[in-house]
């Protein structure tokens, strides 16, 4: 039997002034209770990228060498708390290998012999490491010398091996030496006289010839040469030959001969291939076909899952290189969560036809954040010279208006779900805090007249579409955050909010939506992502275009773009070197930097808005000029009041008015997943799938099988019918059943939950009580499903899709849910709007309803309800100082005369101060104090004030504005702490103008600083600038600050420092010096018999003498060296010298004669 | 005309026509067969004859060499099986790719820095790990040929000093020092056994540690110029969700594949 409820509404009731302060009070309540967080600041936590390891592991359990752990457990070797750069036993340096002549860069103590180990060197720098072309007969590879021996042994070749230095790059030594030439071998047999075409090194080797002439081996002649008389017949067959890409013919004995047909692999994509079916041999294309695009081998080319660039990227793409490569296109997809984006540049080759290069880059966009803490102009520069950022311009309003430097491409984040206690705490995750970046409150300023009403005169746009519109480009620009769409063209406006206290701003448009919609294509007239200035570096270009035959665009086919590992360096700073490296960040607060560029913002409050004339004034000038017409009407004196009044009357209804400012807020939230997506999206064979991909596809997708074969995304609530079910809300009592908030249980009624005190008492005013849901049972196995995004609301009756207020403020898809609410007093409401003791009482019980959507799309359709109520009676309590900014004991900047002080009060109150205990009413100094109900912050009620004798404590008491008027009692003791001398950089090394000499690069240099004065005796922390190094100091947060720079090069250095203590006081030094590397040896300048051999050198040396002509300076003899001056014993006889000076650098061997004088 | 003459027996024979060749008789038919075989063999004993360069080559089943062909074939299978996992049997520090578990050759748990290297000189210690794998395996041929000659009566007494493998250019080499004795009537010796097999891992390995530096000194390679430099090779290189880079070097002709991982210059998800 269907049960009807009819209720009769009496619509005078509803418009009725009481019924207008009523609905006034409700919302003002739901906004104290569940919006604090927005009304004072825009706090952004910023959690660390990845938990930091904290001891530097020998050996891990994990059969890591030298790595970093969090634990010493983890450790099966040595370990220390610190990371692995500043240990011995983990130094890194390059290793040489004895038994292939190969070294290996990087390389960490223990696992090399210590013979072999070079500390701290770059393999590059190390001699025996340096790479030349060894050639072997008619094949070259680029090796160290050493290895070079190694091969010519390994492969039969005889030395002395063919080893050159002077060839610099490798694919010069590969394709562009002149390769030993082959010719006829003639092998007599008893029966028969063969041939093969080989060198002459393989001719000795097969005829056993030691000799460099071998009679049985004819250069440059073919095997088929009848001069020969071989058996060998020309032109026997055609066919293809290993590496080379042209048809050649062969003689009857197998040997090639020359080309028959010509394929030119590098202008006509052709190389030889030979049909398995008629054994023919002939040039066929090796080009790729591609969407009807014909691409040459070598060629690579970006592909992009959507629009790109603009902060456009739908959520979930992958920027993909693709590479046609003898025939075949292959895929190489750039770092997932769009870490790395695909760089394209075009060029025209000589026959006129475009030849694409392709490169994955690292994706700069946390640079982006970094420059929004600079001035406007110098931030658009910056900016715009960074080709993966943006200047966006938000002009919403007259005096809302911002430029932003935004990622280009906008990073993927990961769709963590927060874990219990973040959700309890309300801690934001990662990707929360970098979206809440662009969560804005613009101010509005309305002016409402006695005839007119209310009007909007200034930031007036910030209600208007454009609002939503252009704070969701900027919300979306950031990563993947606001309503955005996915790969797939999954649109979900989740991931942003509006909040507005006068005019709301609509939601986003459909035509607006069909817009982002259409981002998960991409744009046809969209170009490639722009390389910027990455340049090659791997091989020497010029070089390349020297190689006979392959016209300068090897180099573009190996990637002229350079490789992804050179986009990593040049992306991080222009003059990269290896030291580069050491100075990128491992963590930065970029959230800071990008907050910073808002504060300037500071809610768009213009400066001179309109103001409202005086009404009393012009009432005042009114009457006068009403009384006027009376007396020259020779009214009597009554009667020219009474005009007056009434002109006064009617000008004062006519001027009256009042200014009053509304906020409106955008959050900015995560993106949202959609419900029932389509998971099998992301099992495409052109990009493979990953954990990114697949899960930003719908809230219930999945990767399974990780890291096997059968890695596929899949649909984990598909098909599971307790799944399919509606979200089942029932109460939370959070982690160790710390919900709700001490004091408080959760009392079960029809429907839902109420809170109160375990006696059935209501919640204390001015007491905040946390309180929470959940969807699902820990040991759920199916809770995945069950997660659902939950709002609250006073209306029961409203759709889930229009209410505005997500649960706890969180419009993630969550296991639990946590919020709070906060009540003031009853009475300093009826205080505040004169309320009768019905409605006090109809105000001090609220019923809320919870509605949640599940991650499978389920609503449920029973909102479930939340009851609390708050105790009624007069105000007994004193008010309470919740917290001060600054906080109590906070360091002050030296030279700072004054402080803004605020204090919190837990009520409204007003405060007054004095510099020593006294009662409240003789207190000399007053605070001020916002006591308005509705201006709650989440600290409490706000006093300002400016302190100005700032070394002496002073003492604060309050007073409520109940009708109590409580007081407090004790005093609170406020003090600051002053700096009394300025922080100074008093000593540093290198000292300018110093010159760091060197024998060889590169060179260690040691900066060291340090600093006396500030607030704590010289601690605070210092950063270094200049000659294109920029980084905060290794040792540092102490009054001594050290850098090692371990790759010092030859040149001038001019370096920047700036330290900051916890007071903010800056001090600032500099130095300049150079780094000169002596590379040559000491000479002798004299030589002369002074009772013995004497010589003088140029330079303070060590020299060593012997009579063998092949001197080794460790092993002759040591003269007595006196700084210049060297002696020996003398004789008759032909000394070998050599000198090397303080950085072990020799001078060249000098050859003397002694003669005995007869 | 031609007449028709009759023998004894009655036949017919009739000289102008095809009953001419037709045998008169079995035994007359396996006479001709007899000397149709004859003229084979001697035609063909006169072309092996006249062939100095053509012989046929039989290698006799010696004890020796039923261990080298078995060897052989655990030698080419270890090598493919600890290749495939970037050089070891039992990799400690890996990722788990197309579930098999990759080692980690070059290595950092760091963002933004640089790998370490793991493997240095990974020449000799691929060469190490296929000793340490191949040893067991090795004793069971030995064991195999001892019980198959045990069985036709032989007395068999082996001892394996050492196993050493070299990778070099186009070949593996495996020395086993052993000293096998047979005893019948008569005591025969086999001492070294050495295996050389037609195998470009030397070159994998080459080019591996070649993209391992590039990958400790820059935090990445580029496949290309491989590919460019070296046309025999096939280099994939396949980034993974959380940083991890997954090579496959791919010798075209023998199909021989390295595989291994690198992890260098993680840059973190979100921020």
């Amino acid at each position: 039997m269907k049960k009807e409820t009819q209720v009769k509404i009496n619509k005078e009731n509803l418009i009725s002034s009481k019924a207008y302060m009523s609905y006034f009070q409700i919302i003002s309540l739901i906004l104290f209770t569940f919006s604090i967080s927005y009304l004072i600041y825009n706090e952004i936590k910023v959690v660390d990228a990845a938990a930091t390891p904290a001891y530097c592991c020998e050996k891990a359990k994990s059969g890591a060498v030298c790595t970093e752990v969090a634990s010493t457990s983890e450790c099966a070797g040595r370990s220390s708390p610190t990371d692995c750069r500043s240990t011995d036993y983990c130094s890194i340096g390059c290793c040489i290998n004895p038994n292939s002549g190969k070294c290996d860069q990087n390389t960490p103590k223990p696992s090399c012999s210590a013979e072999n180990f070079r500390n701290g060197a770059d393999c590059s720098s190390v001699s025996e490491c340096k790479k030349g072309c060894c050639m072997m007969g008619e094949s070259a590879i680029w090796t160290t010398e050493k290895n070079c021996e190694i091969e010519y042994q390994f492969r039969g070749f005889q030395p002395p091996i063919n080893f050159s230095k002077t060839i610099k790059s490798e694919p010069v030594c590969i394709f562009g030496v002149e390769k030993e030439k082959k010719g006829a071998c003639v092998l007599q047999s008893e029966n028969a006289r063969t041939c093969k075409y080989i060198t002459l090194g393989e001719c000795n080797t097969r005829t056993k010839v030691r000799t460099t002439t071998n009679p049985n081996f004819f250069v440059g002649v073919l095997c088929s040469n009848p001069s020969l008389n071989t058996t060998c017949k020309a032109r026997d067959h055609k066919d293809c030959m290993e590496g080379k890409e042209d048809v050649y013919w062969f003689d009857s004995c197998g040997n090639p001969e020359e080309v028959y047909d010509k394929c030119d692999l590098l202008k006509k994509s052709k190389y030889c291939k030979k049909n398995i079916a008629n054994n023919e041999a002939r040039c066929e294309s090796v080009s790729c076909v591609v969407d009807g695009v014909t691409r040459r081998n070598g060629e690579s080319w970006c592909k992009y899952d959507g629009t790109i660039g603009t902060g456009k990227d739908p959520v979930g793409s992958r920027h993909i290189k693709h590479v046609c490569f003898m025939g075949e296109e292959k895929i190489e997809p750039c770092s997932d969560y769009r870490n790395e984006i695909c760089v394209q540049k075009d060029t025209s080759a000589s026959d006129g036809t475009t030849f694409s290069q392709s490169a994955c880059k690292v994706n700069n966009w946390r640079t982006c954040y970094s420059f929004n803490q600079l001035e406007t102009a110098e931030l658009e520069k910056k900016c715009k010279e960074e080709t993966d950022c943006f200047v966006m311009d938000v002009n919403i309003a007259n005096h809302f208006n911002f430029k932003v430097c935004v990622p280009q491409y906008p990073p993927g984040f990961s769709f963590e779900t927060p874990t219990a206690a973040q959700i309890q705490t309300g801690e934001k995750t990662k990707t929360e805090s970098n979206c809440a970046i662009a969560t804005q409150t613009c101010t509005e300023t309305w002016k409402w007249c006695l005839l007119t009403g209310w009007k909007c005169i200034d930031n007036c746009g910030c209600h208007e579409p454009v609002f939503t519109t252009k704070m969701n480009e900027l919300c979306a620009a950031l990563g993947d955050c606001g309503a955005w769409t996915n790969y797939n063209g999954d649109f979900t406006d989740g991931g942003y909010s509006l909040k507005a206290e006068k005019a709301w701003p609509p939601k986003l448009s459909a035509a607006e939506i069909s817009k982002i919609k259409g981002y998960a294509r991409p744009n046809p007239t969209q170009k490639p992502a722009d390389p910027g200035d990455i340049t090659l570096e791997t091989q020497d270009p010029q070089s390349l275009e020297t190689i006979s035959g392959y016209d300068g665009i090897l180099s573009g086919a190996s990637g002229a773009l350079g490789s992804a590992l050179l986009a990593k360096i040049l992306s991080t700073n222009a003059n990269a070197s290896s030291a580069s490296l050491q100075t990128f960040p491992s963590s930065v607060n970029y959230a800071q930097y990008a907050s910073g560029s808002f504060a300037s913002v500071a809610r768009g409050i213009g400066q001179g808005d309109a103001s409202v004339p005086d009404a009393m004034l012009w009432a005042a000038v009114g009457f006068g000029i009403g009384f006027a017409i009376g007396y020259l009407m020779q009214l009597s004196t009554m009667w020219s009041i009474v005009i007056g009044a009434v002109i006064a009357l009617i000008i004062f209804l006519f001027m009256y008015c009042k200014i009053q400012k509304f906020n409106v807020t955008f959050t900015c939230n995560k993106w949202e997943r959609p419900t029932g997506g389509d998971c099998n999206a992301a099992n495409k064979v052109d990009v493979p799938s990953t954990k990114y991909r697949c899960e930003s596809l719908g809230q219930t997708c999945k990767l399974i099988n990780e890291g096997t074969r059968e890695q596929i995304c899949i649909d984990k609530c598909k098909g599971n019918q307790s799944t399919q079910s509606i979200p089942e809300i029932k109460p939370w009592s959070g982690i160790n059943g710390s919900l709700p908030t001490a004091g408080y249980i959760y009392r079960t009624i029809e429907d839902g939950y109420e809170i109160v005190k375990p006696n059935g008492g209501c919640i204390d005013p001015y007491t905040k009580v946390d309180f929470g849901i959940k969807l699902t049972d820990e040991n759920d196995p199916d809770a995945d499903c069950k997660f659902a995004q939950c709002k609250i609301t006073k209306d029961a009756s409203k759709p889930y899709e229009e209410i505005d207020l997500f649960f706890g403020d969180r419009s993630a898809f969550l296991p639990y849910h946590k919020a709070d609410i906060f009540f003031p007093s009853p009475e300093a409401l009826r205080h505040q709007y004169n309320l009768s003791d019905a409605k006090i009482k109809e105000l001090s019980t609220q019923e809320f309803y919870v509605k949640c959507k599940s991650a499978t799309g389920q609503f449920n359709p029973q909102p479930y309800k939340i009851k609390t109520c708050v105790a009624l009676g007069p105000d007994l309590n004193a008010p309470v100082i919740r917290a001060t900014i600054p906080e109590k004991g906070s360091h002050v900047k030296y030279g700072q005369e004054s402080v803004d002080l605020q204090l919190f009060v837990n009520e409204p109150s007003n405060c007054k101060y004095s510099n020593v205990s006294r009662g409240y009413d003789e207190m000399e100094n007053q605070f001020s104090c916002d006591t308005d109900l509705l201006n709650y912050t989440e600290y409490g009620w706000k006093c300002n004030t400016n302190l100005t004798n700032l070394n002496q404590t002073i003492y604060i008491k309050c007073r409520d504005i109940s009708e109590n008027n409580n007081t407090m009692s004790e005093a609170y003791e406020y003090n600051l702490l002053v700096t009394n001398n300025p922080l100074t950089i008093s000593k540093i090394v290198p000292f300018s103008g110093q010159n760091i000499v060197s024998g060889v690069e590169p060179v260690e240099v040691n900066l060291q600083l340090e600093t006396t004065g500030g607030a704590e005796d010289g601690k605070s922390i210092c950063s270094y600038k200049g000659s294109g190094f920029e980084g905060q100091f290794f040792e540092t947060d102490s009054n001594t600050h050290y850098q090692s720079w371990k790759y010092g090069m030859e040149g001038d250095y001019s370096l920047d420092f700036t330290c900051k203590d916890i007071a903010g006081n800056v001090a600032y030094n500099s130095t300049y010096f150079k780094i000169w590397v002596d590379d040559l040896g000491p000479v002798i300048t004299r030589i002369y018999n002074s009772g013995g051999l004497k010589i003088t050198t140029n330079e303070k040396a060590q020299c060593k003498y012997t009579f063998n002509r092949s001197i080794t300076f460790d092993n002759a003899t040591s003269m007595m060296d006196d700084e210049l001056e060297h002696n020996s014993e003398w004789r008759a006889a032909l000394y070998y010298i050599q000198c090397k000076d303080q950085y072990n650098t020799k001078g060249g061997i000098m050859q003397i004669k002694g003669y005995n004088k007869f | 005309m031609g007449r028709i003459k009759t023998n004894k027996q009655g036949y017919s024979h009739n000289y102008f026509g095809n009953n001419k060749l037709k045998p008169k008789s079995k035994r007359s038919q396996i006479t001709i067969f007899i000397i149709l075989a004859l003229a084979i063999v001697i035609v063909l004993i006169l072309i092996l004859i006249r062939r100095p360069d053509f012989s046929v080559i039989t290698t006799p089943k010696t004890p020796v060499n039923n261990i080298k062909y078995c060897s052989e074939d655990i030698l080419q299978g270890s090598v493919n099986f600890l290749a495939s996992q970037g050089g070891s049997a039992n990799p400690s520090l890996f990722y788990m790719f197309n579930g098999t578990k990759i080692e980690y050759l070059c290595y950092t748990t760091e963002n933004y820095q640089r790998c370490i290297m793991q493997k240095p000189m990974l020449k000799d210690s691929f060469q190490n790990e296929i000793e340490k794998y191949i040893g067991p395996k090795i004793k069971e041929c030995f064991e195999i040929e001892k019980s198959s000659l045990e069985r036709k009566g032989y007395s068999v007494s082996y001892k394996i000093s050492n196993i050493s493998v070299d990778l070099v250019p186009e070949n593996i080499i495996l020395r086993i020092n052993s000293d096998l004795r047979v005893t019948k009537s008569k005591t025969e010796s086999y001492k070294d056994i050495k295996i050389t097999k037609a195998s470009k891992y030397y070159e994998l390995v080459m080019i591996t540690s070649s993209i391992l530096n590039w990958e400790a000194r820059y935090g990445d390679s580029e496949i290309m110029n491989y590919m460019m430099f070296y046309p025999e090779l096939r280099v994939e290189k396949k980034k993974q969700d959380e940083g991890t880079t997954i090579y496959i070097i791919t010798d075209k002709n023998t199909r021989e594949q390295f595989v291994f991982a690198s992890r260098s210059v993680v840059i973190p998800v979100g921020i």
